[in-house]
């Protein structure tokens, strides 16, 4: 398939796109020795599993991996903001809604009506209401209110949930108990009580020998005989510009925009062997590696300076 | 490794981390408590100190003191061993 499908002129069909699914493909993902022991130790007590690392190093991905090992269905997920609150965490009532109804129609709705138009289960409540066990991801925790890291473990501790609007209470049995995997991109603003009350564990960043496994697993294109090389050539670049010798980038690109750089490499034709050489790199190279930085670098700045390393090279 | 080698070293270990101005407190000693119970005889050490670190560190850099002296502690619970052979 041709990497050159949108042109600046013309017109012409939108031929199908082949996606690399095993980019996100949960049964691919590849935990550290210590994230499964944390894992295990976070299930075998019943804890919350508290993740942090740099942001694109898996911690969602992992709860994604735990729901396909386990086969818990969807993952559940709630992602944290900085309004959210206890309630939140179990189901959002549309009040306005209700109220606009209760307005133009003379007919009162019953609990089971109004629970059915107007009550929207969310993470833990849907948990709590399931028949089977299930996965909960509550993403960015750091980004809650102080309080809410507190209510997840008194809720947790009840497994069970009111819903006033409609008079009722749900609530699920020890062994139906969530998993909990909860993520944060800071360290800071947890509270110390809660901190003290889950498994934690921070995921380093991979080194080269755990990158090469990563994209041996999630990149195509790279299977030949002399996959490995070619893998380790940009292994190394990205290496290179994480070190800050070279360039000193705002965001270090992480796990995440390595794979999709190999990806897009590979699509892009680009041999990649010339990478530890940018200065022999023909025009035509020297621009396909440019465009493939716009998925290392996530703003102006650093797009700016990944050009200058590849001018000055 | 033995069940007497694994106590001994996490008994080494705790008072390490509590040198270190690690506040250990009731919970965290009940959840160790009740985690050694439930893993396997002859669990390698490397294992043990990464089951065990999710329940005393709150920051990737006290992940990495843990592991540091979980090791010391290894070393000083081996010698004891030794020293008692």
């Amino acid at each position: 398939m041709s990497f050159h499908l949108y042109g600046s002129e013309g017109q012409k069909a939108l031929p199908p796109i082949t996606l690399n699914e095993r980019i996100n493909d949960p049964a691919l993902y590849l935990p550290a020795p210590g994230l499964v022991s944390a894992v295990n130790v976070a299930l075998n007590l019943g804890l919350p599993l508290l993740l942090t690392g740099e942001p694109g190093t898996g911690k969602t991905q992992l709860a994604y991996h735990i729901a396909h090992y386990f086969s818990l269905g969807e993952v559940l997920v709630f992602n944290a903001q900085t309004t959210s609150s206890a309630k939140d965490l179990f189901y959002r009532y549309d009040a306005l809604g209700h109220f606009q109804h209760s307005q133009t129609q003379s007919e009162a709705l019953s609990p089971d009506e109004i629970e059915r138009r107007y009550v929207r289960y969310q993470a833990l409540g849907a948990a709590i209401r399931s028949e089977q066990r299930r996965l909960v991801l509550i993403d960015e925790i750091d980004k809650a209110p102080r309080d809410l890291p507190n209510d997840i473990l008194a809720a947790l501790e009840r497994l069970e949930f009111d819903v006033p609007e409609i008079d009722k209470s749900y609530a699920t049995s020890k062994d139906n108990r969530p998993i909990i995997i909860m993520t944060s991109n800071s360290e800071k603003n947890l509270p110390e009580p809660f901190l003290r009350r889950v498994a934690f564990y921070h995921i380093d960043f991979p080194t080269a020998q755990e990158l090469l496994h990563i994209l041996q697993r999630k990149v195509e294109g790279y299977q030949d005989p002399e996959g490995e090389v070619k893998l380790q050539a940009i292994i190394d670049h990205f290496e290179h510009i994480r070190s800050r010798t070279s360039v000193k980038l705002r965001k270090d690109p992480a796990t995440a925009e390595l794979i999709q750089w190999s990806a897009l490499l590979h699509k892009l034709g680009f041999e990649v062997r010339q990478l530890s050489d940018p200065g022999s790199l023909s025009e035509k190279a020297r621009a396909d590696l440019k465009l493939s930085y716009c998925v290392l670098a996530k703003n102006k700045d650093d797009l700016d300076q990944l050009y200058r390393m590849i001018d000055q090279a | 490794m033995e069940r007497g080698f694994t106590y001994r070293l996490v008994a080494d270990l705790i008072q390490a981390l509590e040198t270190e101005g690690y506040q250990i407190g009731t919970g965290q000693y009940l959840r160790v408590q009740e985690l050694l119970h439930q893993l396997p005889d002859g669990m390698p050490a490397e294992e043990l100190m990464y089951a065990l670190s999710p329940l005393f560190v709150q920051t990737s850099q006290q992940q990495d003191q843990f592991y540091r002296l979980f090791q010391q502690a290894r070393d000083r619970t081996e010698a004891y061993f030794h020293a008692i052979d």
